[in-house]
């Protein structure tokens, strides 16, 4: 049991700081050494890899575009988890890395010939081809191999969660994904430096916060900024000017502060992907199998999980999400060697890897700005510097090789591009704020905000945007969406089809719908639909955003397993016996024992249920013939500690259950037990089960199996606004219950009480409060099975002891325990009907034969009204009845076979076993009440054969009830 | 009859204990796990980190009605013996040692048979009652309930009621002194699943079961 409290990661270096031990990771089987504070993705670029994905649909090539995991360029498997962000992914030794959706490898995918089909793709392919259903079937599996991302392995996810044992989880390293749930006053989404005074803003003045950042490291764009540049004033909450430092220094300085902050939890590596109702934030940290020291965050438990979904509701959020760059739009835009400026300043200044050797920058600054002076101190040579209108297409296969501008073609390995700012608006929008287009900046910027929102940083403004994004020229080559292969070209059939609504082409196109959910592809795609249907970006509108922002693994979302499970206080009892279990809702019951080992054939194992072995044999199962004997010669004993119990308090208890029970139970005299039903105001059948008296304030209910808490329900519902003095409390866990019944019943309990058992002193349908063994009990004697005995209800501790006791006093009698499959055949011989098994949701007392639970005289009950209808319904005919059958062969059908009339189905069985007191098959069943009359015949299907069977009111064993009463 | 019985009590959770390599002892008349370890050692683990102990022995009485007021209103632990704890708008629970359960009762049948409609029902048998005790004892318990038990959300004997890993509980916080602890209070029947789920849950802050012999050491409470 004992978890070391704070163990040391194993060979995890954390941040970027410690250089320790070599780091080697395995991509494709083949090792790569990467250095402290890489992430998979600058470790794989730095050993040359230039390709990392093969597109969607069309297999083109794909590089590092975004490098800020906003793109899906550089999905790959990482230790066997698919579509993982590699570029914001930290390396750890042993890493396995694969690539996916290309045959056999990124450089040489046979797949890519799918591109030179791309003309049999338009927009609204599936819609328009696969129009038969045939057809679709043919060809759904190959494009399932052609298409897609990852795939998920079969196998429990990864390393962390297979030893685990996910039933009984207290050992071994625990499940994949936990889950957890916070609450603070304030969360921070973005660890930007926006974000960071936001936190300590706000932990200054007293809250508590939570900072949720989805990088390896605080400090946002500030990371990857040169040396000794950043500009503006820098003044802490608490006073220290950090103006005049450099970005990364700043950064750092920020991000000391705000881990120092007892008030601030931070979560790093951390993606919020939604706001909920309720102020609800979906938090999906990745923690990597316990390999990372969560840098300063005070949750930092070493949870074996790769990732933990945090639940956080918050009084307040504040959005500091910033802005990302948006991909722009010219031909072959997603050329491996095509870069958005944020991906070569982080692989410049965060991993000091040359992007490339000769680039062109796209800049609308004639120098470049500080993109140019940074690639230059990474020994770039800068080609040249052009504004983007000048910028026609990408030339190369595989890589660039060169632009072509409206002035000529260049030469470059490497084409930087500034793209459009955007504010990153998904958890506004969610918020229910709303986006306006700002024509001075060149964006959708947030407009009213809920009062619990707050957007700062980037998010809320943005630089202008130099000018308005440009809608590209209508080719198959540009692409719009780089998630699912959504081209300009596509985009414009789109609109001329008629779908030139945003909202329309975003369905029909899938554009914005892929893995970066748009922060690619919507604002290009917005300028797309604003040219083609001659409309502003501000009348065009913006798509809606909803949760998840960014994809999260399923996993995740279902969490550890765990399903509670119920156990009676006898389970030890039980399993001491080696009885063969089944699931009765969320209890455990023994279905039956083993049989006594002398007679052959017996098998404690194997749950199969008795009566389904074989429908042509009058042979029971030996478990159920030896319990069966026990009962009806000796004494068994049985667990119905899964009854659900009720205690009622109040002097106006009496008046509750008249008016919910369908019998009357306010005259009920002290120490008496009557069996009543609860019915609906529909007269529908909805539980029955046992009311003993025990004071004239006092009653103590009993219901069926897993119908306690509706029970409950149902008494407090009806009791609400009455005015009553009562009181209902669940006693069900509370107490033990142990039925022992049998010719001997009363030989094995009367050793054990002073309590008189002897009929006069204790006749049938009474109750005693009584000592048993030392315990005390409430006995009810009554007589499910049919034979003499006593339901003892008494406190669960005590539950071992006094079975082990009963067991042993009834030895020499012969006792034997019996389980849920034996009830079933002793109360079926007694015809006693199951509620919920022998009846449905359409049942009521009157047609299931069960008259006698309603009391029509009294003044009034929940459901009368409708039971006197269904009583004057019986007359006419009209209706189904339920009723005993005994066969008239040997044949014994299984439960739910169709009774036959007439050549058609004409109602069913609902429970059928072999008697052995009968010596034949007997049964419920629900048939056309125009064949109810005692004797008469009917036909049930049995394995493809009509079998006959005839029609009985009376109970099949003992059907006075004289042994009841002995 | 005069035949003279010994009746065991056992928690719900006997078994597991056992399995644990509980030492096994009667305390407070049933059969509880004195240590697991020994005492000395699990108390000074419970103050570092976390633990959990099954005190399903404490008497648990249902109160409701309205118009009771607990005898004491100054102090929400009466005499160190018993403790009440509001679950709702007249509806209490009263959490009593042994020793001090008679008496807790007796005040309580007293009221009962002086105000109109109060009615106090034994429920010792009902819950399994869990000692989630430690410095991290409020991590381990985010990871099972969505209930609010931050500081504000739950003070020290401030009284929750909420799902626990998928089943219904009472979660009462009961500090023993500067050190946090909450009593769990879950219908028995589910206490081994709930049991195995703090366990489980509890491994990343290095929980572990404690017996009821360091549980005496951490201090005072009901």
């Amino acid at each position: 049991m004992a978890h070391p409290v704070d163990p040391s990661p194993p060979g995890h270096p954390g941040g970027a700081s410690e250089g320790v031990c070599p780091i080697t990771i395995f991509f494709d089987g083949k090792p790569i050494s990467a250095q402290p504070g890489d992430t998979v993705a600058s470790a794989l670029y730095r050993c040359g890899v230039r390709i990392f994905s093969r597109s969607f649909k069309y297999h083109r090539p794909r590089g590092l575009l975004c490098g800020s995991g906003h793109c899906p360029n550089c999905l790959m498997t990482v230790d066997g988890i698919p579509n993982v962000r590699t570029c914001i992914t930290r390396v750890h030794d042993g890493q396995k890395v694969r690539h996916q959706n290309a045959t056999p490898s990124l450089e040489n995918d046979w797949l890519s010939v799918s591109g030179f089909f791309s003309w049999l793709m338009p927009v609204g392919f599936y819609y328009k081809t696969f129009t038969h259903p045939l057809v679709w079937r043919g060809v759904e599996p190959l494009i399932r191999k052609v298409a897609g991302l990852g795939e998920v392995s079969p196998e429990p996810a990864a390393d962390a969660g297979s030893e685990s044992h996910p039933e009984h989880g207290s050992t071994g390293a625990g499940p994949a994904y936990a889950h957890i749930f916070w609450h603070t006053e304030v969360a921070v989404v973005g660890g930007g430096p926006a974000g960071l005074l936001a936190a300590l803003q706000a932990a200054r003045s007293g809250g508590r916060v939570v900072l949720i950042d989805d990088q390896p490291e605080l400090g946002g764009h500030l990371r990857f900024q040169g040396k000794g540049r950043h500009s503006g004033e820098w003044v802490m909450p608490d006073g220290q000017d950090l103006s005049g430092l450099s970005g990364p220094d700043l950064a750092r300085k920020m991000a000391e502060q705000v881990v120092k902050e007892p008030r601030i939890r931070v979560l790093q590596d951390s993606t919020c992907f939604g706001l909920y109702e309720g102020r609800l934030l979906g938090v999906l940290q990745k923690l990597a199998g316990g390999q990372r020291t969560a840098n300063g965050s005070p949750s930092a438990g070493h949870s074996q999980a790769l990732e933990r979904l945090i639940y956080l509701r918050t009084q307040r959020l504040v959005v500091a999400t910033g802005a990302y760059e948006a991909l722009p739009l010219f031909e072959n835009n997603d050329l491996p060697g095509v870069m958005l400026r944020s991906a070569a300043q982080r692989l410049a200044h965060l991993h000091g890897v040359q992007p490339g050797k000769r680039a062109v920058i796209v800049s609308e600054q004639a120098d470049g700005g500080p993109v140019a002076a940074d690639l230059k101190v990474a020994g770039v040579e800068i080609e040249a510097v052009i504004p983007r209108r000048e910028l026609v297409s990408a030339l190369g296969r595989k890589h660039i090789k060169g632009i072509r501008t409206t002035r000529g073609d260049l030469a470059c390995d490497l084409l930087v591009l500034e793209g459009d700012r955007v504010p990153d608006a998904g958890l506004i929008a969610q918020a229910g704020g709303s986006l306006r287009w700002e024509e001075g900046q060149r964006a959708f910027l947030p407009g009213e905000m809920p009062p619990f929102v707050t957007v700062v940083g980037e998010a809320a403004g943005i630089q202008p945007n130099p000018e308005a994004p440009l809608p590209g020229p209508c080719s198959k080559k540009t692409f719009v969406c780089v998630c699912e292969d959504v081209t300009v070209k596509d985009l414009c059939d789109a609109v001329q089809e008629g779908f030139d609504h945003i909202q329309t082409l975003k369905r029909y196109s899938t554009v914005t719908m892929g893995p970066c959910q748009g922060r690619m592809c919507q604002l290009s795609s917005i300028a797309v639909c604003a040219r083609q249907t001659g409309r502003a970006m501000e009348q065009t509108g913006t798509t809606t955003s909803r949760p998840p922002t960014l994809p999260i693994s399923l996993g995740s979302l279902a969490g550890p397993r765990h399903h509670p499970v119920r156990r009676t206080p006898l389970h030890p009892c039980h399993e001491a016996l080696g009885c063969t279990w089944m699931d009765m809702g969320d209890w455990k019951r023994p279905h039956h024992y083993p049989a006594p080992a002398a007679e052959p054939g017996a098998s404690g194992h194997g749950a199969t249920p008795a009566h389904t072995s074989t429908s042509h044999s009058h042979h029971l199962p030996t478990f159920v013939e030896a319990e069966y004997r026990a009962v009806r010669e000796r004494v068994g004993i049985i667990d119905v500690s899964t009854l659900g119990r009720l205690d009622v308090r109040g002097k106006d208890a009496p008046k509750l259950l008249d008016k919910v029970y369908t019998n009357r139970l306010s005259d009920m005299k002290l120490g008496r037990v009557r069996h009543a039903a609860l019915c609906d105001e529909a007269g529908i059948l909805l539980d029955d089960g046992t009311v003993s008296r025990l004071a004239e304030d006092h009653y103590f209910i009993t219901t069926s199996t897993g119908n306690i808490e509706f029970v409950q329900q149902w008494l407090e519902w009806w009791m609400a606004g009455a005015g009553w003095c009562v009181h209902v409390t669940n006693v069900t866990g509370g107490l033990a219950a142990v039925n022992v019944a049998g010719p001997k019943a009363r030989e094995t309990l009367a050793g054990l009480t002073g309590t008189s058992l002897e009929t006069a002193a204790f006749p049938y349908m009474n109750c005693r409060q009584a000592d048993v063994g030392g315990v005390p009990c409430l006995m009810l004697r009554i007589g499910f099975v049919g034979e003499t005995g006593w339901e003892l209800h008494f406190p669960a501790e005590y539950g071992e002891y006094l079975w082990d006791l009963v067991m042993k006093e009834g030895q020499p009698f012969g006792i034997g325990a019996f389980g849920v499959e034996t009830q079933r055949l002793l109360r079926l011989e007694k015809k006693h009907v199951i509620v919920g098994v022998d009846t449905d949701a359409t049942s009521n007392p009157m047609d299931a034969d069960m008259a006698w639970v309603a009391k029509l005289d009294k003044e009034d009950f929940i459901g009368k009204a409708a039971i006197l209808r269904f009583q004057a319904r019986l007359a006419t005919g009209q209706s189904e009845r339920l009723v005993g059958f005994v066969m008239e062969d040997d044949s014994v059908p299984l439960d739910g076979s169709a009774v036959v009339h007439g050549g058609r189905p004409a109602g069913r069985v609902t429970s059928c076993r072999f008697s052995p007191s009968i010596g034949r098959g007997i049964g419920l069943a629900w048939i056309p009440s125009a064949l109810a009359h005692a004797g008469r015949h009917f036909s049930i299907h049995v394995n493809g054969q009509l079998g006959q069977a005839r029609v009985t009111f009376q109970p099949f064993y003992d059907p006075e009830g004289k042994r009841l009463r002995m | 009859m005069n035949r003279t019985f010994a009746p065991v009590r056992r928690s719900a959770l006997h078994h597991p204990h056992r399995l644990l390599g509980a030492v096994m002892e009667t305390y407070q008349g049933w059969e509880m796990p004195r240590e697991f370890r020994p005492a000395a050692e699990e108390a000074a683990h419970v103050r570092s980190a976390a633990g959990l102990c099954d005190v399903s022995w404490l008497v648990k009485l249902d109160v409701k009605g309205r118009g009771w007021t607990p005898a004491s209103s100054a102090g929400h632990t009466l005499d160190g013996t018993v403790s009440r704890w509001r679950l709702a708008a007249g509806h209490w629970l009263v959490l009593a040692r042994p020793e001090g359960g008679a008496g807790a009762l007796e005040g309580l049948q007293a009221a009962e048979r002086q105000l109109p409609c109060l009615h106090v029902t034994d429920v010792t048998s009902v819950y399994c009652a869990l000692l989630l005790a430690g410095p991290r004892s409020r991590d381990v318990l985010e990871k099972l309930t969505s209930a609010d038990v931050s500081d504000s959300g739950l003070p020290n004997q401030g009284a929750a009621q909420a799902g626990l890993a998928h089943v219904h509980a009472a979660i009462l916080r009961e500090d023993r002194g500067p050190l946090p602890a909450y009593l769990l209070l879950v219908r028995r029947d589910v206490a081994e699943s709930v049991w195995d789920a703090v366990n489980e849950a509890g491994g990343e802050y290095g929980l572990i079961p404690f017996g009821f012999s360091a549980a005496e050491h951490l201090g005072a409470g009901v």
